[in-house]
């Protein structure tokens, strides 16, 4: 009897084993994991993640927009060095040689505001004109003449520049020099209107 | 002359006095509301702007540059007081830096403005005996047919920006 009564309890035990094991595993396969997100581009570089801002002592700025920012003014610097580009870019030059840098602060600006927009960020929107309007000197007093194909190529390869003066080139992050170029180049259509 | 008749008189000049006096406060405030707007006006604003007060400035090579000139040239302006960043072109021969105007220690003895500073830097490159004599470098300007039509960009000498640079010069 009491062999008996021990092996009932076994086989219970077994069973609710069992059942549990089963239970366990049958819930696995039904769940739907969460599929982890794709990270933006403005997240693979940097995203939302807080640092110091060096350019403003003591205050905080998300690091996707400071790198962003880093290309920019290094692009910047780079497409005003090139003849190309001089000729889109006369009122600005005047600005500078007359002493104002409003204009330049307001391009960076812009700019920065618009790649962080495009690649993904949600902290920061562009308020500027469409990319259409931007580049059409009916619409934009500070653009004399309209873009061509080669010389918005050429544009392309300046911010690959700046890209690579920031510590990121097509031989240590291809697919993000890739990503960004794709970027830019969704906006040709909009910008070449020549 | 009787009393009567002089105070007609009297009174016409007291109130041509007063009109002249009413006249000339008037044209004074406009004049003041007008300098005041001309000085915010070329004041470089912050508005949350980063590196608001950054001077930007060009400078182009008359001839072809070694790889080793280039260099000194970069390193050489980089060292002068007040330049923030360099960048050079290689392939074009085109030197491009920033400065903050209030930092540059370019001028003794000299209010500095940006024109001023170009022109130092451009002078001091050409001097320093980096590269040979046939090779000048020019401070790249813009021709002011196609630098747009307002007032503070275009023409450097227009009275717009004489009396900008004269309230700058008083008020700063």
């Amino acid at each position: 009897m009491k062999t008996f009564l021990s092996m009932k309890s076994v086989l219970i035990i077994m069973s609710l084993s069992a059942v549990i094991l089963v239970t366990s595993c049958s819930e696995e396969k039904t769940t739907n994991p969460t599929p982890t997100p794709t990270p933006s581009l403005y997240d693979r570089v940097g995203g939302t993640t807080m640092v110091q801002d060096p350019s403003n002592p003591g205050m905080m700025i998300e690091k996707g927009r400071l790198t962003l920012r880093s290309v920019v003014d290094s692009s910047i610097f780079v497409i005003a060095a090139d003849s190309r580009m001089a000729k889109y870019f006369p009122v600005l030059f005047a600005e500078l040689g007359a002493g104002s840098t409003t204009g330049l602060s307001r391009l960076s600006k812009n700019f920065t505001d618009f790649m962080c927009f495009a690649t993904g960020s949600k902290t920061y929107s562009y308020s500027g004109l469409n990319m259409k309007a931007a580049h059409d000197p009916a619409q934009n007093s500070r653009i004399p003449m309209k873009i061509n194909a080669s010389d918005f190529d050429a544009f392309v390869g300046d911010i690959g520049i700046g890209l690579a003066k920031n510590g990121v080139n097509s031989e240590n992050n291809a697919a993000l020099v890739n990503d960004l170029v794709a970027l830019l180049n969704t906006t040709k259509a909009d910008i070449v209107q020549q | 002359m009787s009393k009567v008749q002089q105070e007609p008189i009297k009174r016409k000049y007291l109130t041509v006095k007063r009109l002249l006096f009413i006249g000339s406060s008037f044209f004074l405030i406009l004049i003041t509301i007008m300098a005041v707007h001309i000085y915010q006006v070329t004041t470089p604003k912050s508005d949350g702007f980063v590196n608001s007060n950054l001077q930007l400035a060009r400078i182009d090579f008359s001839g072809e540059l070694s790889v080793k000139e280039q260099q000194s040239i970069e390193s050489y302006v980089k060292s002068l007081p007040g330049i923030k960043s360099t960048f050079m072109n290689t392939s074009a021969n085109v030197l491009v830096y920033t400065y903050i105007l209030e930092s540059v220690q370019i001028l003794k003895n000299k209010k500095s403005n940006n024109e001023s500073v170009s022109e130092a830097i451009v002078r001091k490159i050409n001097e320093s005996g980096i590269y040979n004599n046939t090779i000048r470098a020019e401070r790249y300007m813009v021709n002011n047919t196609t630098a747009g039509s307002c007032p503070i960009n275009g023409k450097q000498l227009s009275l717009y920006r004489k009396i900008g640079a004269m309230m700058h010069n008083i008020l700063d």
